[in-house]
């Protein structure tokens, strides 16, 4: 504004600026481009990552269609040229997977049916209401937590094999009648409910025995249908119980049973006739797991989060 | 109207005729007597029935409701009844320990009393057949185990080289998948979802696919073929055997503890990183200086987690090698299941387990200390 002039001029748009201008528009969208290179990258490399993780299982699948010749040359690829359906039917019929799997379906059938009777009155009692021992009882969750199941494998099979329970049905279910992890979840979930509402049904003079059936366990469905998943998962895949606590070929479940498959007194074993065997056990937890993945995943995870700060 | 109303009446007066003669049933004593009670209380039920009979169809229905009421009468004081003697009970007793009997039970029966049987049984030579004439031996079955047992102290070894070998590994492939597949796009879903499969499948099927994998002619071996290594028979090779499972058990678990920490992570308040970031705080100083600290509890759970499920690795070592070779895998939980259950020489395998709960409790307890000083 000196000398009553205004100075317009600027040198936004002599040449040397504006060849600048164009550079620096290109670097950026040299960049952007670059920024979505990598994104792809990444996107890429987050599938591959996941393969890695999955195909071990499809190849599994391709194997067990394969007939024994080509199944033993290990080959890497997929794709099944002439698929050998029958390896399926002879592993239900001529290696038994029918009869354990009808015992792997008992097991958890018998479980998840009779654990709710024990597990959710405790994990009432441990919620609600004040006892001599509360304390004490709550502290042998550290000790169990302490104690390996390798370690008190010995002596529980010792009570079993005097008290006639090896071998038996009641005997391979008994623990997880008792499972600690479902008394502390159900637990967790009950103290969510707020006090009022116990409080208010006590006023109406209702009895313990309503305010759970009635009142509470309505209340916590979801948790109920998250360790449902998860008993089922946890049982179906049990190895290790099974195992030691059965002698007979006739209680043994799939899990154990495979292992059978494996253990061949010449050669090789059937790798194709194994694998048709484990793509039957595997199958009903993976098409749950294809179906409902995300309540899977939130159920497995969610319920071990949840349960590690729970305090008396 | 009334009809039908007389057809509950009847019917009434024949169910209190039966119920008294039921009532003096129970009181009488001699048996002749009830014999006799007994043919009147048949001839009025049979009356009951041709009665029932002589009525039309309409009646009938009518008839079937007067049953019910009856019925509902007579459970309702059967309710009563027991509502009553509950509250005598209750009086007595705090109800408490009627709804915790089945936790008390598995706490005894599962935890306390193996415990206790443990300790006790490792200082005595067991006797299978009659348990009262097993002999106190002291420390009998620890020297046995610790100078003539040629894979018991590799055991020990295995199973701490073990523990630390997965726990290690899983710690850094979890917390740098974790960060970086914490995101909530739907490719990164997918890839969680992918690397979470393992985790569901058993640890059966895994193990006997690993098997294949791993075997000489493998896929694992094709591939280190192709860059120009010949890869040793993992499963079969003294050095390679523990590494491999224990690989393994990894690759299984990875997903659930990429999960656990990507919902750690996710917890973490989003301030704080546009705080840092404004401070101009590079990729991976956040990640080191604001990531670890606040997943720190997090992580502890993991890590103890893994440790004590490290310990537990018995299904992978019984398929892949079953200990083997010459005991190179050979870990406790195993050298127990065999030293019991195979070979049924309690003493030793009791004695074994205390020492496998000793060092489990004792890396526990480290552990809980370690973190805890890093958390303040």
């Amino acid at each position: 504004m000196q000398n009553g002039k205004l100075n317009f001029t600027t040198d936004a748009y002599s040449a040397k600026q504006l060849e600048e201008t164009k550079k620096y528009l290109f670097a950026v969208k040299v960049k952007k481009r670059i920024k979505y290179l990598l994104k792809i990258i990444n996107y890429l490399l987050l599938i591959g990552v996941g393969l890695f993780f999955v195909y071990p299982f499809v190849w599994m699948a391709s194997m067990s269609l394969r007939p024994l010749i080509e199944a033993l040359s290990f080959d890497p690829g997929i794709i099944v040229k002439d698929p050998q359906w029958e390896n399926y039917l002879y592993a239900w019929k001529q290696a038994k997977i029918a009869h354990y799997v009808g015992n792997s379906v008992k097991y958890s059938i018998l479980v998840i049916g009779l654990q709710y009777f024990t597990i959710i009155p405790a994990a009432y009692g441990f919620a609600t209401m004040e006892f001599k021992g509360k304390k004490f009882l709550w502290a042998t969750k550290y000790l169990g937590m302490m104690l390996p199941a390798e370690a008190t494998l010995i002596p529980i099979y010792f009570f079993y094999s005097k008290m006639g329970l090896v071998d038996t049905w009641g005997g391979l279910i008994l623990p997880s009648l008792f499972s600690m992890f479902g008394i502390y979840m159900f637990m967790g979930a009950f103290r969510q409910i707020p006090k009022e509402i116990i409080e208010s049904a006590k006023m109406d003079k209702a009895k313990n025995r309503t305010i759970m059936l009635k009142i509470m366990v309505p209340m916590i469905a979801p948790v109920m249908i998250t360790h449902l998943l998860v008993t089922f998962i946890s049982n179906w895949n049990e190895y290790y119980w099974v195992l030691v606590m059965t002698n007979s070929e006739s209680m043994r479940t799939l899990p154990v049973a495979l292992r059978g498959l494996l253990q061949v007194d010449e050669g090789v074993p059937e790798w194709n006739i194994v694998m048709a065997g484990t793509m039957i056990q595997l199958a009903p937890i993976m098409l749950i797991y294809i179906f409902a993945s995300k309540q899977v995943k939130t159920a497995m995870v969610g319920s071990s989060n949840k349960n590690k700060n729970l305090k008396l | 109207m009334e009809h039908l109303r007389l057809i509950g009446k009847t019917y009434n007066d024949y169910c209190e005729i039966i119920d008294s003669y039921k009532a003096d049933y129970k009181k009488t004593k001699a048996k002749a007597e009830k014999e006799i009670i007994k043919q009147k209380i048949k001839e009025k039920k049979n009356e009951l029935k041709e009665y029932r009979k002589t009525l039309s169809k309409e009646e009938k229905e009518v008839y079937r409701d007067y049953q019910k009421i009856r019925f509902d009468i007579k459970r309702c004081e059967i309710l009563k009844k027991a509502d009553k003697i509950e509250s005598k009970i209750f009086k007595k007793v705090n109800p408490a320990y009627i709804y915790m009997i089945p936790a008390a039970f598995g706490a005894i029966f599962f935890t306390i009393l193996p415990a206790i049987f443990m300790v006790i049984g490792s200082f005595f030579k067991v006797d299978l057949v009659s348990i009262w004439e097993s002999s106190f031996r002291g420390f009998w079955n620890y020297e046995m185990i610790f100078t003539r047992d040629t894979e018991f102290v590799k055991a020990i070894w295995n199973t701490i080289i073990f523990a630390f070998f997965t726990v290690f590994l899983l710690m850094i492939i979890t917390l740098l998948m974790a960060s970086w597949l914490s995101k909530n796009t739907k490719i990164h879903n997918l890839s969680q979802t992918m690397i979470f499969t393992p985790h569901i499948a058993s640890m059966v099927s895994v193990s006997i696919l690993w098997i294949l994998m791993l075997d000489p002619q493998g896929i694992i071996n094709q591939i280190l073929s192709l860059l120009g290594i010949e890869g040793p028979n993992w499963l079969m090779n003294t050095k390679t055997s523990l590494l491999s499972v224990g690989f393994v058990t990894v690759w299984k678990s990875i997903g659930y503890y990429v999960l656990i920490i990507i919902a750690g992570l996710q917890s973490i308040p989003a301030y704080v990183y546009e705080a840092a970031r404004l401070d101009k705080a590079s990729k991976f100083t956040i990640f080191r200086k604001i990531t670890v600290p606040l997943l720190s509890e997090t992580l502890m759970f993991v890590f103890i987690m893994k440790f004590i499920n490290s310990f537990k690795s018995f299904a992978a070592i019984d398929l892949m090698t079953q200990g083997g070779p010459r005991g190179s895998s050979m870990v406790l939980g195993y050298w127990i299941y065999n030293a019991g259950r195979v070979k049924f020489n309690y003493g030793f395998a009791m004695a074994g387990a205390l020492i496998l709960t000793i060092i489990v409790a004792l890396f526990t307890v480290l552990a809980n200390q370690v973190f805890k000083k890093k958390v303040e």
